[in-house]
């Protein structure tokens, strides 16, 4: 891929690709296709669901991607996206019973079975560490996808996009004083529920 | 610092977001306040599990599906805007350009029409109104049916009297005869009269159209002459109670208007031989039909020799003067001016026909208040030929009416009011009239119809 695309803003490349160059959504999909994955599944907390929602949200940005007239960032645009399309899906699943948050979790619809990189502080080598940070991650997850919407949606965005307060005020619509309460709230019950593994953690550190 | 002011920080300052005076100045209150500090590690805690949150990689299959749509659409892009880009071509674009080129004319050519519409018509609008004489000047077929046949195309002032009535009044007898008549009554002026009235060139029929312009009292007399020829022939002619008072003025005495009244007692009466005439054009009922009798007629030709010599002598040169100097020569007074000379009763100016209707009424009036009722009729008949349906008209049909019962004549003057009743102003009037009975006849004597 061009060197140059990489360095190019985001709006920047919209336009390209809007004038024809592809490449310049490669460029796009690169930057917010992970973090747009896992912020769908830590949603919906199902990884087909999350695929198709997040095909659905690149397809959109293909089609009206001509139309986004720069008057936000492109990555408040494509959250915005997002979200709404997670509060359609939850929606239609309102009266499907979700799986037990208590019960463990398969490894393959969880997805942290995968054969992807690890990217948790303190990578255990050992097996039995390794088997404690599964355990660990599993239960993160879990976590995350325990906590209110309200607050996970914006947890999720600051700690998989790094979106700024602000922008994720834009996104969710409410003041930027309210999702940095949010924040502190996600973040004390996190804090709070994974109080025992963070011993753990050290105390295997 | 307090822990006021310091909690709002503590999340960007565990993020390091806060500004480097606002973050020292929290740290500091940190180190001194147990409650924010313990907030601040609750915090950094959360913060380090957050970041512990496994990452899961999308599906492959999405990306490469997503990038296709991608290269789908991007070249649909370029296609498009190289269509743009290159200029149109095919059979139909000059015939475009050159249709657009007059895209305009159209409009252009609709509003030239309209403006050139418009001219025209303010330019026509002027002429097409009916001030042209022509227009003015065409008379109704009543008003013209109302018109005696008499009446000289060329003669400006109408129907001269003379042409119209072959009647004469006689005052003292109180009856009216015919030209005829009085000729016979009065041979010897007859002759004469007669004479230079055949050394003239006869005129036309009455009913056929006069000579010339009859201004002069010379064409006058032609006419009548003309006119007293065919009034046997052509008994739609009226009696002209000029005629009548002519004859009675070439009466030389009493005694002749005597015998005058006598022949015309010898004629059938106007009641008993209720001779079909013609009517007038206008339908009006002749008031005083004429007569089986061809007898009075011929007692009256003298009569209008003597007329038309006086005529001459007066060398009129319009009708009302003709008229005024005919009737300035009678001898004996009108039967219905009780007794007056004949000068005395000098014939007010007949109308003429360019007066309004009112004046034309108003001076038949004046003709008739000199007791010559007769010799208005023809005054009133101008009026009512003028305006058959107006006011004025219904006012002359009452007169005209009233004179005939003066004369004797019932069924023309009931024929006269009933028309007068069908005119709004005077209905009131001839109806009353109608029902009341007929004025009696039995002083007066027979009234001499007068022959056409």
């Amino acid at each position: 891929m061009d060197a140059h695309l990489r360095e190019m803003p985001d709006h920047e490349l919209l336009v390209r690709f809007a004038a024809g160059d592809a490449r310049a959504f490669a460029e796009l999909l690169r930057r917010y296709q992970g973090p747009m994955y896992n912020f769908l599944l830590r949603s919906v907390r199902e990884p087909e669901a999350a695929s198709d929602l997040l095909q659905e949200v690149f397809t959109r940005v293909i089609e009206r991607g001509h139309g986004f007239n720069n008057s936000s960032k492109f990555s408040t645009w494509l959250y915005a996206i997002a979200r709404n399309l997670c509060v359609d899906y939850h929606r239609r699943m309102s009266h499907r019973r979700h799986a037990s948050l208590d019960g463990p979790r398969d490894a393959g619809s969880d997805g942290t079975a995968a054969p992807w990189v690890e990217r948790i502080a303190g990578e255990q080598p050992d097996l039995e560490a390794a088997a404690a940070s599964n355990a660990l991650r599993q239960r993160i997850a879990t976590a995350v996808e325990a906590l209110p919407a309200e607050q996970r949606e914006v947890f999720l965005m600051r700690e998989l996009q790094q979106l700024p307060f602000a922008e994720i005020a834009q996104v969710a619509g409410v003041s930027e004083n309210t999702v940095k309460s949010r924040m502190r709230y996600a973040l004390e019950r996190l804090q709070q529920a994974l109080a025992d593994f963070e011993e753990q953690a050290r105390a295997q550190g | 610092m307090n822990c006021e002011s310091c909690q709002p920080n503590l999340l960007d300052l565990v993020y390091g977001e806060l500004a480097p005076d606002m973050a020292e100045q929290s740290e500091a209150h940190l180190r001194e306040c147990a409650s924010c500090r313990s907030a601040f590690d609750k915090l950094q805690g959360g913060l380090r599990v957050a970041r512990s949150l496994p990452r899961a990689a999308p599906p492959d299959e999405v990306g490469r599906q997503l990038l296709a749509i991608a290269e789908a659409k991007a070249a649909a892009v370029t296609t498009q805007s190289q269509r743009q880009a290159a200029p149109e071509r095919g059979l139909f674009r000059p015939l475009i350009e050159l249709v657009s080129r007059f895209a305009m004319a159209r409009q252009v050519g609709m509003v030239t029409i309209t403006v050139l519409i418009a001219v025209v018509g303010l330019v026509a609008l002027p002429q097409l109104r009916p001030s042209s004489p022509a227009v003015q000047e065409v008379a109704t077929p009543r008003a013209q049916a109302v018109r005696p046949a008499t009446t000289a195309p060329e003669d400006k002032a109408g129907v001269r009297p003379a042409d119209r009535l072959d009647l004469h009044v006689d005052s003292q007898a109180r009856r009216i005869r015919s030209k005829d008549e009085l000729a016979r009554a009065l041979p010897g002026q007859h002759n004469a009269p007669k004479g230079e009235a055949a050394a003239e060139p006869t005129a036309p029929a009455a009913a056929s159209p006069e000579p010339a312009e009859a201004e002069t009292a010379e064409q006058l007399e032609r006419a009548d002459d003309a006119l007293s020829a065919e009034r046997p022939a052509a008994p739609s002619q009226p009696a002209e109670p000029s005629s009548i008072a002519s004859g009675v003025a070439s009466a030389k005495s009493t005694d002749d208007l005597r015998d005058v009244g006598t022949v015309a007692a010898r004629t059938p009466t106007a009641n008993a031989e209720k001779k079909s005439a013609a009517p007038m054009p206008a339908a009006v009922p002749q008031p005083f039909p004429a007569s089986a009798s061809g007898g009075a007629a011929p007692a009256l030709r003298g009569g209008v020799a003597a007329r038309s010599a006086q005529r001459r002598s007066i060398g009129a040169a319009n009708t009302e003067t003709a008229q005024a100097a005919s009737a300035s020569t009678l001898r004996e007074p009108s039967p219905l001016a009780g007794g007056r000379s004949a000068e005395e009763f000098a014939v007010p100016a007949a109308p003429s026909p360019g007066q309004p209707r009112r004046a034309q009424l108003a001076a038949a009036r004046a003709i008739e208040a000199r007791g010559n009722c007769s010799a208005a009729r023809s005054a009133y008949e101008r009026v009512i030929a003028a305006a058959p349906d107006s006011d004025e008209a219904g006012s002359a049909l009452i007169a005209l009416a009233l004179c005939a019962r003066q004369h004797g004549d019932d069924t023309t003057a009931r024929s006269l009011l009933e028309r007068a009743s069908k005119i709004p102003t005077t209905s009131t009037r001839a109806r009353s009239l109608l029902s009341a009975p007929a004025k009696a006849k039995s002083s007066r004597p027979a009234t001499q119809p007068p022959s056409h």
